[in-house]
């Protein structure tokens, strides 16, 4: 555990840094195209296909309660997305890419 | 194991930010703090490097017991997401890191708080930063820490076992989150893996191709995500990952480690173990204890009862289920309790940091405080 004499180097950190401005415009500020553009993948009436990029629900706060329910309530049930439905009463189509399928906490993700 | 005063160095925060420590002061608040430190005896490491190869050791044999026994149920984990982790278990998927909090005042054993097994953050500040501040001010000290040079060895297994580009993950708008995978790129990059980032909302599913893609439709096949797997799971996208056409780090069998129904397996399976609480999923019977969500994080809705009556209780939006677990009150420092973070990379005890708070329960805003030894 001795490392008296170790010496760090980062590649990329620095890179980073130097580039902060932009990285955090883009890091903390995404776009409103990015946050909305009329529904989202996911959301009511939205639409699918490949050029679609949303990040519905992904900014918003708070569905911890919803969360828990999901896993508390529905274990050894069966999961009700299992069959297609998604977990914020959304729907899938097949065809093309969808986004926006991850990130609804809203929350930072630490521990 | 004492806490002593530091002057802290002139214009850290410049130095701090300068290796990627933006986060040092959120919203105004102090986190990375050299106003202190914690000077630990060789023999104090030892005790905490020794304890966290045991927990390790202990944790393992009970994933293997809640596979083999079926005790998913106990972790509100579903049938299908328990046959997710078993053939992630089965292949021997790999992992790269996790933090045990202890609890240790420097004489007794330390005794595990928690497992930090899935997104664990903190670490470019134990990794990196609180080692410059060390050879800044005392530069003939030592530190429990080879927690970098561990990350870029665990890359390098993955490079040889994981072809392609590793993608990196989190979720967009946390700064604390984008520079810790950013630091977990820099190591994978030292480590030989060739690396993107996509934030976790851009994320695509091609339907037709059945598979994971970025935002130019190529394939993700590996994936590091800094977003917890029940939050991934309960998403819309949740179905697509038990298709299981991509490798994510931390591998799926790491959830049954980060969700504190953990405790009670352990404590069942090793309750001579000095470095275990008592747990269980019901109200301890006798003594003081703690209530934690199951699923919790950063010490949000954690209850303490002592004599039977609430004495703390701590805001967030997390519900039950809950583990309960014996009360282990924490050091106290003039009015500061230290948690020893406990870095495991790649099956390695390789280093601590430590968060400590005014409060006994640590939450998101506890500061982060160096150490040294010798």
């Amino acid at each position: 555990m001795i490392r008296a004499s170790r010496a760090i180097t980062l590649v990329l950190i620095g890179t980073a840094a130097a580039a902060a401005p932009v990285f955090l415009a883009t890091a903390l500020h995404p776009s409103s195209d990015d946050i909305e553009d009329g529904g989202g993948d996911f959301g009511p009436g939205s639409s699918y296909g490949p050029t679609t990029r949303s990040s519905y629900g992904s900014h918003s706060s708070g569905s911890h309660y919803h969360h828990y329910w999901f896993w508390g309530n529905h274990s050894g049930s069966g999961y009700s997305y299992r069959s297609g439905s998604g977990s914020s009463g959304s729907s899938f189509s097949h065809g093309g890419t969808s986004r926006g399928g991850f990130g609804h906490t809203g929350h930072s993700s630490g521990s | 194991m004492q806490r002593l005063r530091s002057q802290p160095r002139p214009n850290w925060q410049k130095t701090v930010e300068s290796q990627g420590l933006s986060y040092h002061t959120p919203d105004g608040n102090t986190y990375w703090d050299e106003s202190a430190y914690y000077q630990f005896g060789s023999a104090e490491i030892d005790a905490i490097e020794k304890a966290t190869y045991a927990l390790n050791d202990m944790c393992l044999a009970a994933v293997q017991r809640v596979i083999d026994e079926n005790l998913f149920p106990r972790f509100s984990i579903p049938p299908q997401v328990a046959q997710y982790i078993a053939r992630s278990w089965d292949r021997d998927e790999l992992t790269i890191y996790g933090r045990f909090d202890l609890a240790f005042d420097g004489h007794r054993p330390p005794k595990l708080l928690e497992y930090n097994a899935d997104t664990p953050t903190s670490l470019l500040e134990a990794a990196v930063i609180q080692w410059h501040w060390m050879k800044d001010l005392f530069s003939r000290a030592d530190q429990f820490n080879s927690i970098h040079e561990r990350l870029i060895e665990a890359w390098g297994i993955a490079a040889k076992t994981m072809p392609g580009p590793m993608y990196f993950t989190s979720l967009s708008g946390h700064m604390e989150d984008y520079m810790t995978v950013t630091y977990l790129r820099d190591t994978a990059i030292q480590g030989g893996l060739r690396t993107e980032y996509i934030p976790v909302e851009r994320i695509g599913w091609n339907w037709e191709r059945n598979m994971f893609v970025d935002e130019q439709e190529q394939h993700i096949a590996n994936c590091f995500k800094l977003y917890p797997w029940e939050w991934l799971l309960i998403e819309p996208f949740g179905p697509q990952l038990l298709l299981d056409n991509t490798r994510w780090l931390e591998a799926p069998w790491k959830m049954l480690l980060s969700n504190k129904a953990i405790l009670t397996v352990l404590y069942e399976m090793f309750p001579q173990s000095p470095y275990l609480l008592p747990a269980s999923m019901e109200p301890l019977p006798a003594g003081d204890f703690v209530r934690k969500p199951m699923l919790g994080r950063e010490g949000a809705n954690v209850q303490t009862v002592v004599n039977g009556n609430v004495t703390l209780e701590t805001e967030g939006d997390y519900g039950g289920p809950f583990v309960y677990q014996k009360l282990q009150p924490l050091p106290n420092f003039d009015g500061n309790y230290p948690v020893i973070g406990s870095w495991l990379v790649n099956g390695n005890a390789c280093g601590i940091g430590i968060r400590e708070d005014v409060s006994p329960v640590t939450q998101n805003l506890s500061r982060f405080v160096p150490h040294m030894f010798g």
